[in-house]
């Protein structure tokens, strides 16, 4: 099958998948949130008015204001762009770590596969929560960069063990051996045949992290431990939380909430819609 | 199929078992065991927000673990409900004209759990052995004490200079443990004292930790209305989060709550039936403490822009739902005498503009924030505790109001014992936003927040005058001395500004109206669950 048919035929199976769709309907609509946030609401800091707090949503507050006075409905909008911010953050340094661990373990083996599986076994079983909360109090400085950067820190696991799966694959497949023989270079192997090969997958551990992160994320700035000044969605729930309002306020925490959901919900989708698209024997089905 | 009709199944037992647990909540009523008009019986439930850190009474120091130890071991000398000391299980205690010899008396009546009765030999242990060991921090109350037993009732203290608030620091914040348990002890400062024989209205019975701590009345209790507390028992049981315990308190689970409760959870307890909110009034209160190490914040001028930055009004509101007093000098609205008319500078942003102006400070980097003649940023980190709900507000509001006037804050919120650590330790912070706790007699206790040498003088504030007046007012015998170095004291420090008091809370704390004769008594220490309180409760029949 030549490359442009079986692209042809991916982008089908993708759009011919129902939640796939959904999934990049919504991713869409959240990047144009993030993108056009000034646009849509001014953003609000520090606090408003005493007799505006903790107002139910009305056609002046749609999503209605906190205990600040500040309007909710702008915050969860600029959520949407720390959100995506902190996903595509950790989604970075995953790759970067995850990736380089992958294929120096499944293309050089030895010790370096050793070394590697190694290091990502620990991170596996290390329980993330928990240490997250101890690097974010070491770390001292809590913005929200700080944030995404200890969720990237703790996500490569599972991109190292994609990549090095799918570099031992190839590596064990002839043609690779008769490239070997030819001379051609390490460089161009693990660029132009293992990276290749292990982009869908890794592509589609991507999205997933980033609907982790958010989660993630949401858990940090719901402890406490987030960025006091910034408006991401677990930074509103854990005002909702702290102020004593969660049973009467219901719109403090339903529409964060709300946010959260779509977000995760919306890229896990999207991932779905990838990897069957991909997957020969599901797409044929 | 079948897994569906299983899903059904487990779905129509959780709602069920959901339910039953909620009914069980509001008939856990027991009928009363006394004919009608009779007050005695009942259990009453208390959430509190911890487990004490200890049982042991010589080094417990905590809330959580003062709530439970004040009901079993006693100290000499209690709040009223106005905020004076008072003698608890003492006569009123005697004070030499020189100020040098204190006799205190116990009352008669008073037995351990055990049955032995309580003698001077207890209080003389309690305070040899405090002294010895250099436990908590009153222990240098002691310092150049003697004390003997006059007779089995009576404890003569020799002072080595003049503290007329000797007996009521020591007497106020002192348990005193019964001399013939505890000198058994091979180190009480480890001791976990696991099974407390004690003096009080109620005896712990059962615990079990996370979960609840049982205490339950005495068979005789001389200081109740009718010889002995009306409850049967009194059961703690700590919720962690305060949203929680609220909770707990509407499906019945508690009575009432120790912990004071958010102001918003007030408002809406208040407007339920069933429920009373009370409030009362902190005895310390809300400031920011700046740290004079630090270069750009040695500028007097600075930290008085800074102070005239704040608007007390908007802090209280968003920080604290408008439950607070505005802070107006050094010392707490609640002790009225030390008013004494020197004021914080009041709030006004243009002169702080005006005052940072003049001083040199402009914006040469057209960033928004002023810069010092040496080009640095007016920029400043603020730590605080991230548990603490009021102060991350209170920062927030700060970051507002210091903005106005070109100071930048970055809030920094860290664990408690991490923050703790900067300011004690390491003294590697700019600014902190903190609760001063109780300040009781507070002649004597501004010495030690703000003596240059004492330890909770984190600020790092050196004015020899200022010390001068602490010395005086800690030993002086006449109000009139004590009101002379107050002024001084107070003119030096608002001059100074190495903290700038911001507001004093007013707690509320809710109980179920099953319960009455509740006694509220100020600060969240001491609240609805002071031993004075729970002796008198009953259940509403």
């Amino acid at each position: 099958m030549s490359k442009e048919k079986r692209y042809e035929k991916e982008v089908k199976a993708f759009l011919s998948h129902r939640l796939g769709m959904i999934g990049l309907i919504g991713v869409a609509i959240l990047i144009l949130i993030a993108v056009f946030a000034p646009f849509i609401a001014e953003p609000v800091s520090g606090y408003g008015e005493y007799e505006e707090k903790l107002l139910p949503p009305s056609s002046k507050y749609w999503f209605g204001t906190d205990d600040m006075g500040l309007d909710l409905f702008s915050q969860v909008i600029w959520g949407t762009r720390s959100s995506i911010r902190v996903g595509i953050i950790a989604v970075f340094i995953a790759i970067s770590i995850g990736v380089p661990v992958g294929l120096l373990s499944g293309y050089y083996k030895g010790l370096f596969d050793t070394i590697g599986m190694g290091l990502t076994e620990i991170f596996l079983t290390i329980p993330m929560l928990p240490l997250i909360i101890v690097t974010a109090a070491v770390l001292e400085t809590t913005s929200i960069n700080t944030v995404a950067f200890i969720i990237g820190i703790f996500s490569w696991p599972s991109i190292a063990r994609i990549t090095r799966s799918t570099a031992l694959k190839i590596c064990g497949m002839q043609y690779l051996e008769a490239a070997k023989c030819l001379g051609i270079k390490t460089s161009k192997i693990i660029f132009k045949h293992i990276l290749v090969n292990a982009s869908t997958p890794i592509f589609v551990n991507l999205t997933i992290i980033m609907a982790t992160s958010i989660i993630t994320e949401s858990a940090i700035s719901f402890l406490g431990l987030g960025d006091p000044l910034a408006h991401s969605w677990g930074k509103i729930l854990n005002n909702a939380h702290l102020s004593g309002a969660f049973g009467t306020a219901w719109w403090f925490s339903l529409f964060p909430s709300i946010a959260i959901m779509i977000f995760v919900v919306s890229f896990n989708f999207l991932s779905m819609g990838i990897r069957d698209a991909l997957n020969p024997r599901i797409s044929r089905e | 199929m079948k897994k569906r009709i299983i899903s059904i199944l487990l779905v129509l037992v959780l709602v069920v078992g959901m339910l039953a647990g909620c009914s069980s909540g509001q008939s856990s009523e027991e009928p009363g065991k006394q004919e009608e008009g009779d007050k005695f019986g009942g259990t009453l439930n208390i959430g509190t927000f911890a487990d004490p850190d200890t049982l042991n009474p010589l080094v417990g120091n905590d809330m959580a673990g003062s709530w439970i130890l004040n009901l079993i071991y006693p100290t000499l000398m209690v709040l009223d409900e106005n905020g004076i000391k008072q003698p608890y299980i003492i006569e009123e205690p005697e004070i030499s004209e020189d100020g040098l010899t204190v006799t205190v008396t116990l009352k008669d009546g008073f037995k351990w759990q055990d049955g032995t009765p309580l003698s001077s030999d207890d209080l003389i242990y309690t305070y040899e052995t405090l002294y010895e060991h250099q436990l908590q921090w009153q222990y240098e109350v002691l310092e150049g004490v003697e004390m003997k037993a006059v007779d089995e009732k009576t404890v003569e203290f020799k002072l080595s200079k003049p503290f007329p608030t000797f007996i009521t620091t020591l007497g106020f914040w002192q348990r005193i443990v019964p001399a013939h348990i505890w000198s058994e002890v091979e180190d009480v400062k480890t001791f976990t004292n696991d099974n407390p024989v004690g003096l009080g209205p109620f005896k712990l019975t059962e615990y079990e930790r996370g979960q609840y701590y049982v205490l339950e009345s005495v068979e005789e209790w001389p200081l109740s209305p009718e010889g002995r507390p009306y409850l049967d028992k009194v059961v703690y049981k700590p919720y962690p989060d305060v949203n929680t315990m609220v909770l707990a308190l509407k499906s019945g689970d508690i009575d009432l709550t120790a912990k004071e409760i958010p102001v918003a959870a007030a408002r809406e307890l208040e407007n339920e039936e069933g429920f009373t909110v009370e409030q009362n009034v902190s005895l310390g209160y809300e400031h920011m403490a700046i740290n004079l190490r630090e270069p750009l914040l040695q500028d007097v001028k600075v930290r008085t822009a800074m102070a005239m930055a704040i608007d007390k009004s908007k802090v209280i509101d968003f920080a604290f739902d408008g439950d607070g007093i505005e802070m107006t000098g050094i010392i707490s609205p609640v002790y009225e005498q030390f008013q004494i008319g020197n004021d914080l500078p009041s709030y006004d942003v243009e002169g702080a503009k005006k005052l940072l102006e003049e001083a040199g400070y402009k914006d040469t980097d057209n960033d928004g924030i002023l810069n010092a003649p040496n080009g640095e940023n007016l920029s400043f980190k603020v730590i605080f505790a991230n548990t603490v709900t009021e102060h991350e507000k209170m920062a927030r509001v700060l970051v507002d109001q210091m903005k106005e006037i070109g100071i930048e804050l970055i809030p920094d919120p860290m664990d408690k014992a991490l923050q703790t650590d900067k300011l004690y330790n390491t003294h590697e912070w700019q600014l902190t936003i903190n609760t001063w706790g109780i300040l009781d007699d507070v002649d004597s206790s501004v010495s030690t927040l703000f003596y240059s040498t004492a330890p909770l003088n984190w600020m790092g504030w050196k004015n020899d005058v200022a010390d001068k007046a602490m010395d005086e007012m800690k030993s002086s015998l006449s109000e009139e001395i004590t009101m002379k170095n107050m002024d001084i004291f107070q003119k030096e420090i608002i001059a100074d500004l190495p903290d700038i008091p911001v507001f004093v809370k007013k707690l509320n704390f809710a109980y179920s109206n099953d319960f009455a004769g509740f006694k509220m008594f100020p600060s969240n220490l001491k609240g609805l669950v002071d031993p004075q309180s729970l002796q008198q409760v009953y259940k509403v029949k």
